[in-house]
């Protein structure tokens, strides 16, 4: 099914840990140089694997504290907070500033640390629960705050019945303050340090006890993100202004409250030897297509490479055709389009530090598509869609269709409208090929000089794009009136659908030099190599093209269409799971239809 | 991953089909030299299309999913080696008439000075293109240009519905039955003995003949329908003067002073068409070739084979002149030993193996 | 693996690059129109042709028409030897009227209809006219100076003959039908030069009858529309009828909505005859003696008297034509092939010279009034 798919990446026996297993407290689950001859040194900070280091604590605190000390050397975000433990003796907390929440870290583990010490030796009660774990749940508040108050009560009311001492646990007293002190909602134990410093990195606290080989995880990520608002490239008329930001989290949180099912799931990756960025595989489980999804991770799990920024990084890294100026990935910066493609059936893989989600399988008509027609009527909807389409056509076929016109095929021209062409080529320096590569050169340029422009220059771009090379060359017979119309006509309609620039830009540069050389034959044969381009594609398997010049019924509601919603009763063909198909039974809609 | 078996969808199969069998008629209109009575001749036509397509369906399913090839392979060991050099000779020879008129009619409409190696170059590569890639993009492919085709088809007939004088039609078989016969026999189309290596990807073997005849009906309808056009609006006896008639008429249709001078949607047409025709030529004599030395996989030879076709276009004929002659008297009869009597033979020696193996697997066997 | 390699078959094309069709509109003068006349002293054609050629620079370039002439051996040979006098190549696509000089066109039209059809450029849909002076260049020459084309205005002057049915609309592949056909009777437009307002100007008046590739004769304006009425190619326009006698009087406009023509072989005994239905369908445009016909029973009379009226004139241009030139330029012997193609055959090969003259014809013609205007009563 996915024979089309070629590789460039080499493939390393490199296999990045899930999430889920790093969460455990076992990040990495070995990187490329498991077992590599780097054990234990103080220098261990491997700066060539992105791992920092390997060994375990000793049981002394102050060369634990050299060791990290060592690590993070000229790394001066690296705060180290020795407290004094009353009964037990010095301790360490390791963090890097800015990357923990200082609340958590005063509030939930300073204080209540601090506090520990005052607890009287009793005789232990019961083996049940840490009380303090239950206080949490009767709380019902497993925020900040609430746990400030068990702190709180710990400190005046002195320990709370049932709570048990460091001389219950075999496993240590690390164990104990893991269980009966720390008021953090993830806490763990390890003395493996390539752990204990991945744990740092990430922005969690390490808590290390005098005489102890053991050092506490505690989660205390806390950053400053980017508010929720409406993605600047995607905007919408009518429906939900949510986009992502850049804290995976949150993205996961904007996906969650949309579907809410235990069938949504999200797997964990880390990719990226440096960056170690955590991935995440959002699928419905009933809905997607196990194929698709052993396809993905195995996909995923091949990448090797040091860093992923973006979420582009991985689209080009997993197509199935990596030459393709086409998108075999669907993008986008909008939790509501997400849902919608994860109830069809799709997989969305989201990326630490990247509000672009990316989803499989995309296909071509999908360029189409834009979550507005969705949310207003669906004759507008369909209107929209038919222009999008008309304007894609225009901006790949114009140039070259004109250059054919009027250099080769003079008979398609109507007399007079070659009359007036004849009269404004009077006398111009350059043929129509060269005047047409040269505007939509510079009509390119002004674009993306555009993109990237402070709003306040925006101004002078324009009048000098509008005026200068528009009316300016015209008037200076350096170009034909009728080239410059036709070049700007190529660059609107080419806006009228962003994510398909740059596809559009390359075939309209093709069709427009197959024109010079055989007219509108060079043209057709452009279109036909297109056409059978576009057909070979696949995106995960299913047909690139699949659901354009459908004859089925079914198939043309969402396609060059946007049919109402009574009529999508199934989900696209062959990307949900087999016999997942039905989206709305019978009888369901407005019209009972 | 090991290349699965590439499955055809009806649809596609049909597309093909029709694309294949419209291939070069829809501009040259084969037959022509019967006058009035081509019109009669396709139906006839159609019914002797019919038939063979019962023939090809039966060599088709006798073991479902072999191909015509396999078929003599099983029969006749070594010796079909020799058929599919007779197979391959036709289809090379089918693909280099296609490609010359191809370059002849680009060259002679639009573009006199444009050396015909260079417009043959163009479409031989995306054929090679297309063929490497497989029946099953092949038939995507004429799965999505196919509408095109019969849209512009009809949308072009429609249009000249200002310009059709249907009393210039008649008089019918006012020379006998003569002309109506030699009418018929080009618009036989043979070539659908090409389609035995092809719809044995058939997803559904049971509907192969459904698929041809629902492609040899929508065939005989278009072109029934672009014959009249040409016909009536231009009269017989331009018609037959024209080498490319459709050409011409749809060249003539002019509404409003505003929707004028589109015979390019001819060319469109023919060159989809065309291109298909080709392209299943090519694919059926990569096929024989790589069957003949023994090869695993066509693919690797596509572009040789191409490329033969593209020197033999440089001298099988001297010009459109004798093209034109050899394809209305030699060409009709010159094919019927590779493309009735071949499959002929192998269909009535599979008969035999078919029954045999039959008696044998419910023969008890022996003590 | 794809993409190196369609990078490497681009930097092949564009090795062999080759402008070989490019032509830029500038690089051509655009042909509006020719006349061809045959010198028969030098023995050679003589091509006329109006060019569109640009006037004026910078932003004022102005489209004038201009006429060049060459001669040459062959038509082609003609038409390539104006490029010397051009200096630029000559696009042909855009021209509309071709016309032949009457001393050509009754030798042959053929070298030009030949050239016409089989070059690529001239299109199928051009009209071709015979001129009425000794030759075309008179046409392009006496031109009075103006923008405008005069080919294109020659043309335009034909296609609007569906208001004015003075002169038939033929455009090249029906003449070259009509040629072809059994009877080999066909029939152009005829261009004339008429003086008006002190200079000279071009027009398109009445037919040209042709036998086989000559020109026979040509038909005056009343007698082309009897032959457009026969042949059921009018589509509207006006009809003059003639109710009395006398100047100024009974001259009445029939603005014709409707007409058809149907011819039908009728054999009785051993003698063919045809009959010729025509129906029309019209409204009373103008009228000179404005109380007269607004009853309906005066109606009804009206339509007799114009049905008559046109019928007198059908059957007198029939008559001329089988006498004057013994052509059937109506298609009789068409409908005789469609409908007894058995028949024709024995009498095929001397139709025009004896069968078609015998011929009877009777006509049947039928004017039903739609509407008398706006009026309801007169002044």
């Amino acid at each position: 099914m996915f024979r089309k798919r070629k590789r460039r990446t080499s493939i390393k026996p490199y296999r990045a840990g899930r999430f889920a297993g790093y969460r455990q407290g076992s990040p990495g689950a070995g990187g490329p140089e498991a077992g590599a001859p780097e054990a234990g040194g103080p220098e261990a900070g491997s700066p060539e694997t992105g791992s920092p280091g390997t060994g375990s604590l000793t049981r002394s605190l102050e060369d634990n504290i050299a060791l990290f000390r060592n690590i993070f050397q000229q790394d001066d975000t690296l705060t180290l907070r020795e407290l004094d433990v009353p009964g037990f003796g010095k301790a360490c907390l390791v963090m890097i500033d800015g990357m923990t929440d200082s609340d958590v870290v005063n509030d939930n583990i300073i204080q209540p640390v601090l506090m520990s010490g005052r607890v009287p030796v009793r005789e232990p009660e019961d083996v049940g629960q840490p009380k303090v774990g239950e206080q949490l749940k009767a709380g019902g508040q497993p925020e900040v705050r609430g746990q400030l108050e068990v702190g709180g009560q710990l400190a005046v009311g002195g320990p709370p019945e049932g709570s048990r001492l460091p001389e219950d646990f075999k496993e240590g007293r690390a164990a104990w303050f893991q269980k009966c002190i720390i008021a953090a909602k993830a806490v763990s134990r390890s003395s493996d340090v390539s752990s204990l410093c991945q744990a740092v990195i990430d922005g969690d606290t390490v808590w290390l006890l005098e005489n102890e080989p053991e050092g506490l995880i505690i989660d205390s990520k806390g950053w400053k993100t980017r508010a929720i608002d409406e993605p600047k490239t995607e905007t919408v008329v009518m429906g939900p202004r949510e986009g992502f930001n850049e804290s995976l989290i949150m993205n996961l949180t904007l996906i969650r409250r949309r579907i809410k099912t235990p069938n949504l799931k999200f797997e964990f990756m880390l990719i990226g030897r440096r960056s170690r960025t955590r991935v995440c595989i959002c699928y419905l489980k009933e809905i997607a297509k196990e194929s698709n999804l052993r396809e993905l991770r195995n996909r995923l799990e091949k990448i090797d490479i040091d860093g992923i920024l973006s979420s582009s990084y991985l689209r080009e890294l997993i197509m199935d055709s990596p030459y393709t100026p086409f998108d075999l990935t669907g993008t986008t910066e909008r939790p509501d389009i997400v849902s919608a493609n994860l109830l069809e059936g799709r997989l969305a893989v989201l990326v630490d530090g990247s509000p672009c989600a990316m989803m499989v399988p995309f296909l071509f008509v999908e360029y189409f598509q834009a979550n507005d027609d969705y949310y207003t009527n669906f004759y507008f909807g369909s209107l929209n869609r038919i222009l999008r389409i008309l304007g894609f056509l225009f901006t790949i076929s114009i140039p070259g269709l004109y250059l054919s016109l009027v250099t080769f095929h003079h008979e398609m021209v109507p007399s007079s409208l070659l009359m007036s062409i004849y009269a404004a080529r009077q006398g111009l320096p350059f043929p129509t090929v060269i005047e047409l590569i040269v505007m939509l050169l510079l009509f390119e340029i002004l674009r993306e000089s555009g993109t990237r422009l402070p709003a306040f220059m925006g101004q002078a771009l324009s009048i000098v794009g509008a005026l200068v090379i528009g009316q300016a060359a015209v008037e200076a017979r350096l170009v034909s009136a009728p080239t410059v119309i036709v070049s700007a006509t190529a660059g609107i309609t080419e806006l009228v659908i962003p994510r398909i620039k740059f596809p559009s830009i390359m075939i309209r540069v093709l069709l427009l030099l197959m024109s010079s050389l055989l007219g509108l034959y060079g043209f057709l044969f452009g279109l036909i190599g297109l056409l059978l381009h576009l057909v070979e594609l696949r995106s995960f398997g299913v047909p690139y093209l699949q659901g354009i010049m459908s004859f089925k019924k079914q198939d043309l509601k969402d396609t060059v269409f946007r049919g109402p919603w009574w009529t999508m009763r199934t989900r696209p063909r062959n990307i949900a799971r087999e016999g997942e198909w039905v989206r709305q039974q019978k009888g369901s809609g407005g019209t009972g239809k | 991953m090991p290349r699965q078996k590439e499955i055809l969808s009806n649809w596609s199969g049909i597309s093909l089909l029709g694309m294949f069998m419209m291939g070069t008629s829809i501009i040259t209109m084969a037959g022509k030299d019967a006058g009035m009575d081509v019109l009669l001749a396709l139906p006839m036509a159609a019914v002797a299309n019919i038939l063979l397509a019962f023939m090809y369906t039966r060599i088709l399913t006798l073991y479902p999913g072999k191909s015509m090839m396999d078929l003599q392979e099983m029969i006749f060991g070594k010796l079909s080696k020799l058929f599919y050099l007779l197979t391959v000779w036709i289809a090379l020879h089918v693909a280099t008439m296609t490609l010359i008129l191809f370059g002849e009619f680009i060259q002679v409409v639009s573009l006199p000075e444009t050396p015909r190696y260079f417009i043959c170059g163009f479409i031989a590569a995306l054929a090679i293109w297309l063929v490497k890639d497989g029946l099953e993009v092949m038939g995507r492919w004429a799965g999505f240009a196919f509408p095109v085709f019969l849209l512009i088809i009809t949308g072009v007939s429609l249009l000249s519905i200002e310009d059709i004088r249907l009393d210039t039609l008649g008089p019918f078989l006012s020379k006998g039955l003569h002309p109506l016969l030699t009418g018929t026999f080009p618009l036989i189309a043979l070539g659908l003995a090409f389609f035995t290596e092809v719809f044995n990807h058939l997803g559904n073997s049971r509907k192969t003949f459904r698929v041809f005849l629902f492609g040899i009906l929508l065939t005989t309808f278009s072109l029934f329908f672009v014959y009249l056009r040409n016909i009536s609006v231009l009269g017989m006896s331009f018609t037959q003067s024209l080498y490319f008639p459709s050409y011409a008429a749809v060249g003539i249709i002019n509404i409003g002073n505003f929707l004028q001078r589109i015979e390019v949607a001819v060319s469109v047409n023919f060159i989809l068409v065309g291109f298909i025709r080709l392209s299943i030529c090519l694919y059926v004599a990569s096929k024989g070739i790589s069957r003949l030395f023994g090869f695993q996989d066509h693919r690797a030879i596509t572009a040789p084979v191409a490329f033969l076709v593209m020197a033999f276009t440089l001298f099988a004929f001297r010009n459109i002149v004798e093209l034109s002659e050899w394809v209305n008297s030699t060409y009709p009869y010159y094919r019927v030993p590779f493309l009735f009597f071949l499959p002929l033979v192998t269909w009535v020696a599979g008969e035999i193996k078919a029954r045999k193996d039959r008696r044998k697997a419910t023969l008890p066997p022996a003590l | 693996m794809k993409l190196p390699k369609i990078c490497i078959l681009l930097g092949m094309l564009l090795l062999l690059y080759g402008c070989w069709n490019y032509r830029e509109a500038d690089s051509l003068f655009l042909v509006t129109g020719c006349g061809l006349d045959y010198d028969f002293e030098k023995d050679r054609y003589r091509m006329t042709v109006e060019i569109a050629a640009p006037e004026g620079s910078g932003k004022n370039v102005e489209i004038k028409p201009k006429i060049l002439s060459a001669d040459g051996d062959t038509v082609f040979d003609a038409v390539r030897n104006i490029i010397r006098i051009s200096s630029k190549r000559l696009y042909w696509g855009h021209a509309q009227a071709y016309i032949i000089g009457r001393n050509l066109a009754e030798k042959s039209i053929l070298p030009l209809l030949d050239w016409i059809i089989r070059d690529a450029e001239p299109r199928e849909t051009v009209v071709l006219y015979i001129s009425k002076c000794e030759t075309a260049e008179e046409i392009f020459k006496e031109k009075i100076p103006s923008s405008r084309m005069l080919a294109y205005g020659i043309y335009e002057m034909t296609t609007s003959a569906v208001s004015v049915p003075k002169a038939p609309y033929v455009q090249v592949y029906q003449l070259y039908g009509m040629l072809t056909s059994d009877t080999g009777v066909a029939y152009v437009p005829a261009v004339d030069i008429t003086r008006e307002g002190g200079s000279f100007t071009p027009i398109v008046t009445g037919a040209a009858l042709l036998d086989k590739e000559r020109l026979a004769g040509f038909l005056s304006e009343e007698d082309t529309r009897s032959l457009l009425f026969l042949r059921d190619e009018i589509k509207g326009g006006i009809l003059p009828v003639k109710t009395g006698s006398g100047p100024m009087s009974g001259y009445l406009s029939l603005e014709i909505f409707k007409s058809s023509t149907i011819v039908t072989p009728v054999f009785q005994e051993d003698r063919m005859s045809f009959k010729v239905k025509t129906a029309l369908e019209v409204a009373v445009g103008g009228e000179y003696e404005q109380e007269k016909y607004l009853s309906a029973d005066q109606t009804a009379e009206l339509e007799n008297i114009c049905s008559q009226f046109l019928k007198n004139k059908l059957e007198d241009f029939i008559s001329r034509l089988k006498q004057d030139y013994g052509l059937d330029a109506v298609g009789f012997g068409e409908v005789l092939k469609r409908r007894k193609p058995g028949l024709w055959k024995e009498v095929k090969s001397n139709w025009n010279e004896e069968t078609f003259r015998d011929i009877d014809v009777q006509m049947d013609v039928k004017v039903t009034l739609r509407n008398t205007g706006q009026y309801l009563k007169g002044l």
